[in-house]
């Protein structure tokens, strides 16, 4: 009876380091994949692809903590403008985690779908601080587009939003069908485990 | 190096400072504080790369696109006849700068922060088990996924697959390397999480290897952070 407990005891102990190993490495995944967008060039960053992973694999309380620590810890080694997008981190978390308990992620249609509400998501909740908090600039992209609807006379509100939806949208959208692969790949789909 | 306690404690001025803060003397007075402090310990000048590094991206952006391009500001002035500059655009932009520079600033303190010592002051700080260890591996996790890359895109590279020219290539390369790092930090999960247990986390507390405390030069900057953000919320 007694070893039984002990066994038990250790298996939860197992259990709950394997999440907190699995959060830690989703959270590094949102920071370091955006080094492949560096070498290949590539237009969009892809530091949401390890909070969608999070949200297939992890409890949804993990996958906020992971969103929100993720924000914190590139502002550490990244560029400390990170540590103001907590919130959108963890609107991201939130709306992947509904889309993966809907099986969103499960064809590739259904996967760009749920990238480009993502990014709606993110554009919606990222416009204010990019807007009242640095005036209008963000990543490159979004600050050209930006920068452009303000040339053409759209005040600074309207420029953010319409650039950040924009940009946010595309860049989501590719987050989502990476992901969709990567979990096809990995067989860790919920749907497909049931 | 920088103390975590001195690293924390000046993140709390700096943000007092962008949030209160109307004059521009105050935060650049600050950066001027730190980054000197910071260059006189490491006796270098890396942390005013990394500071240049920071406002880069930032602070000729925010000029060009408010001073010269938003429509919304008058035109005060043409340059060479063909550049509209804007002085309010330009005043616009300058209260921007003046609220992030410290939050910059506070950027190049944490860079100069060992990780070892953060670790260390968290234990000392009684902050829960699960988030120094979700930090700490995800720190070192980082380092280990970048590198993961580099050598994958050469071993693409090596064998003849297509990574580049042209975007459609690059786009059909991603899953080619995206996949095998990840998959190769998903199969870590299990080891990582078992050679932990057995190595006893999780069942005795956690004890900070050394014990952080603020240095006699850091309490004279803090103080004189503390000064600074005083002359602001009273002049």
């Amino acid at each position: 009876m007694n070893d039984d407990n002990k066994f038990n005891k250790r298996k939860i102990l197992v259990e709950r380091t394997r999440l907190m190993i699995l959060s830690g490495i989703c959270l590094a995944l949102n920071i370091g994949l955006g080094k492949i967008s560096n070498i290949l060039s590539l237009p969009f960053t892809m530091d949401t692809i390890g909070t969608i992973i999070a949200s297939s694999l992890l409890p949804w309380y993990w996958v906020l903590s992971v969103g929100a620590a993720s924000s914190v810890l590139a502002s550490f080694i990244i560029h400390p403008i990170f540590l103001f997008f907590i919130g959108t981190q963890i609107a991201i978390g939130i709306s992947s985690v509904i889309f993966v308990r809907y099986d969103m992620f499960t064809t590739p249609y259904k996967a760009l779908f749920s990238g480009l509400c993502i990014g709606i998501v993110s554009a919606i909740v990222s416009s204010p601080v990019i807007a009242i908090v640095f005036g209008g600039i963000s990543v490159p992209s979004i600050s050209a587009v930006n920068a452009l609807l303000l040339a053409s006379g759209k005040s600074l509100w309207e420029s953010v939003i319409g650039g950040s939806l924009v940009v946010e949208s595309i860049d989501k959208m590719a987050a989502g069908y990476v992901s969709f692969i990567i979990l096809q790949r990995l067989t860790i789909i919920k749907s497909s485990s049931n | 190096m920088i103390t975590p306690p001195f690293a924390s404690v000046m993140t709390l001025i700096a943000l007092g400072l962008s949030i209160f803060g109307k004059t521009i003397i105050s935060p650049i007075l600050f950066c001027i504080i730190i980054i000197f402090y910071c260059s006189i310990l490491s006796k270098n000048t890396y942390s005013a790369k990394v500071f240049f590094i920071y406002i880069l991206p930032f602070v000729p952006p925010i000029l060009f696109m408010h001073g010269i391009l938003n429509t919304n500001f008058p035109v005060d002035y043409v340059l060479w006849n063909f550049i509209p500059v804007r002085y309010e655009g330009l005043n616009f932009s300058r209260k921007m700068i003046c609220r992030v520079l410290p939050i910059f600033c506070c950027g190049v303190l944490w860079v100069n922060v060992d990780r070892g010592q953060v670790v260390d002051w968290l234990i000392c700080k009684h902050f829960p088990a699960t988030v120094i260890i979700l930090f700490s591996q995800a720190a070192s996790m980082v380092v280990l996924i970048k590198k993961t890359i580099d050598n994958t895109y050469l071993a693409l590279q090596a064998r003849g697959i297509a990574v580049g020219p042209g975007l459609l290539k690059r786009i059909r390369a991603l899953p080619k390397i995206v996949i095998p790092v990840i998959s190769c930090r998903l199969r870590e999960v299990e080891y990582r999480s078992i050679v932990l247990v057995n190595r006893g986390f999780g069942t005795t507390k956690m004890i900070a290897i050394r014990y952080v405390k603020l240095k006699t030069t850091e309490i004279m900057v803090f103080i004189t952070g503390i000064m600074i953000l005083l002359g602001e919320l009273i002049f």
